[in-house]
C-alpha cells in the first residue's frame, strides 16, 4: 500500500497500531482484545490510539481488511504470470498456503467472527483481483486461447465467488481436501478456459 | 473433533441400512419410534444447537424415557450424528429430485439453489453449513447421500456426452467431485455470509458452469 518513502510518522503508527491489531484480534478474536492493550503494545495510550481509529470496532474492521486485503494481494502477486488455465486453482492454493501468516483472515474465512465474515466478499482488494482476471480473459479471447463464447466479466466473477467459497470450506471442514476433489475442481476450471 | 471420531466408533449403531428420510415406510413399531426421535433431535438440535440439548428432552418429546431413547441411540453424539446425516440426506435427496429434469449446463448452479432453499426446513443441516457446529462439518463431506449424487452428477454428463451435448474432453467422474466440492463450499458461504452476496456473484456462478460444459462453437 502507502508504505513508501513518503510515509509520515502518523501514517507509521497507524500501520503498527493495524499490525499489532491483526496480531492480537487474530490470535484472540474481537471480544477478549482491547484497543487499550493494542495501544499499549504500540507504545500509546488508548487516547492516543483513538486519534487514529475512532473506536475498537473500526479498529478491527480496518484490521480485517489490511489484512485480508495483504493475503489476497500476496497470493495473486505470485500466480499473477501463470498461464489462465493453471492460474485460477493456483490462486486458492496460494491463499490457502499465505493463510497462516494472515491470523486474523483466517479466524474471520474460519466462522468465528460472523459479523465481518460479509467484508470478505465486498472487499475492494478481491474486485481488484477479479478485474485482473477479466483483463487476462479478454486477452486470452483475442489471442484465440480462450472461447470466445464465454462472458469475461460473469466468468470471473464467478470465479471469485467459488475461490472465497473454497478457502472457507476448507478452513472449516479442515483437513486436506481429498485428491480426487482437488483434481476435480482443477478439471472443472480447466475445462472452463479450454479453446471453443 | 473428539466428538466425530466417538461418533464413528459406533456409526454401526447409527447407519440402518435404510436411510430413515428415504425409501419404504417404517414397518415396525421400533422403526418408527426411532425415526420419531430423528425427526425431534433434528428439531431441537436444529433449533438450539448441541450442547444445549439434551437426550432426556428429545426422548420426553417423543413419550419416552432417556434410558429407553438410549436403546435406539447409544449416546447424545450418537443421536446427534444420526440426525445431522438424516437431515443432510433428506435435503440432499429433495435437491437431486428437484433438479432432475434440469440440462446439465445448469445441473450445478441449480443444484445450488435448491440446497440453499431447502436449507430452511432443515434446520440442523442450516446449523452445520453455516459453521455453528463446527465439529459435525467433516460429517457433511462424506454424506453417503452426497456421493451418490456425485455419481448421478457424473451419469448425467457422460448420457449429454455421448448425445453430444456436453464437449467431450470433459473428464465426467472428475468434473463431477469438482462439482460437489464446489457445491458444498458455496452453499456453506452463501449461508455464512447471507443475503448480501449480490446477483452479479450468483449469475457469474450460473455462466461458469454453462461454460465448462458447452460443446466448442465450431465456425
Amino acid at each position: 500500500m502507502s508504505a513508501d518513502l513518503a510515509e509520515t510518522k502518523g501514517e507509521r503508527t497507524r500501520r503498527r497500531l493495524l499490525e499489532l491489531a491483526i496480531d492480537r484480534f487474530g490470535a484472540r478474536g474481537y471480544r477478549s482484545t482491547s484497543v487499550s492493550e493494542i495501544a499499549r503494545a504500540a507504545g500509546l495510550t488508548q487516547a492516543a490510539a483513538y486519534a487514529y481509529f475512532a473506536g475498537k470496532e473500526d479498529l478491527f474492521v480496518a484490521a480485517v481488511d489490511a489484512d485480508a486485503s495483504a493475503l489476497i494481494d500476496g497470493a495473486y502477486a505470485g500466480v499473477a504470470e501463470l498461464a489462465l488455465p493453471q492460474l485460477f486453482p493456483s490462486f486458492i492454493v496460494a491463499l490457502s498456503a499465505d493463510l497462516p501468516a494472515h491470523p486474523l483472515a483466517r479466524r474471520v474465512l474460519a466462522g468465528r467472527e460472523p459479523e465481518v465474515i460479509a467484508r470478505l466478499v465486498e472487499l475492494p482488494a478481491m474486485q481488484t483481483v477479479t478485474a485482473r482476471m477479466e483483463t487476462r480473459v479478454r486477452k486470452a479471447q483475442a489471442a484465440g486461447t480462450v472461447g470466445a463464447n464465454v462472458d469475461a466479466a460473469k466468468l470471473c466473477a464467478g470465479i471469485e465467488a467459488i475461490v472465497v467459497a473454497l478457502l472457507l470450506s476448507m478452513v472449516q471442514i479442515g483437513g486436506a481436501p481429498t485428491r480426487r476433489h482437488q483434481a476435480g475442481v482443477v478439471e472443472a476450471f480447466a475445462a472452463l478456459l479450454r479453446p471453443g | 473433533m473428539g466428538r466425530v471420531s466417538v461418533a464413528r466408533d459406533s456409526a454401526g449403531g447409527l447407519a440402518a441400512p435404510g436411510d430413515p428420510t428415504v425409501g419404504a415406510e417404517p414397518v415396525t413399531k421400533g422403526e418408527r419410534t426411532r425415526l420419531r426421535l430423528l425427526a425431534l433431535a433434528i428439531e431441537r438440535f436444529g433449533e438450539r444447537g448441541y450442547r444445549p440439548t439434551s437426550v432426556s428432552e428429545i426422548a420426553r418429546a417423543a413419550g419416552l424415557t432417556q434410558a429407553a431413547a438410549y436403546a435406539y441411540f447409544p449416546s447424545k453424539e450418537a443421536l446427534f450424528d444420526a440426525a445431522v446425516d438424516a437431515d443432510a440426506a433428506a435435503l440432499v435427496d429433495e435437491a437431486e429430485s428437484q433438479a432432475a429434469d434440469v440440462p446439465v449446463g445448469q445441473l450445478v448452479p441449480m443444484l445450488v439453489m435448491c440446497f440453499l432453499g431447502g436449507l430452511e426446513h432443515h434446520p440442523l443441516t442450516r446449523r452445520v453449513v453455516g459453521g455453528r457446529e463446527p465439529d459435525a462439518l467433516a460429517r457433511l463431506v462424506n454424506l453417503p447421500a452426497l456421493g451418490r449424487l456425485t455419481g448421478d452428477i457424473a451419469d448425467a454428463v457422460r448420457t449429454a456426452q455421448a448425445r453430444g451435448e456436453v464437449r467431450d474432453d470433459v473428464d465426467a467422474d472428475l468434473f463431477a467431485s469438482g462439482a460437489e466440492t464446489i457445491i458444498v463450499s458455496l452453499v456453506m458461504s452463501v449461508a455464512q455470509v447471507g443475503a448480501t452476496t449480490e446477483m452479479r456473484r450468483q449469475l457469474g456462478v450460473l455462466s461458469i458452469f454453462d461454460a465448462v460444459l458447452r460443446p466448442p462453437d465450431r465456425p
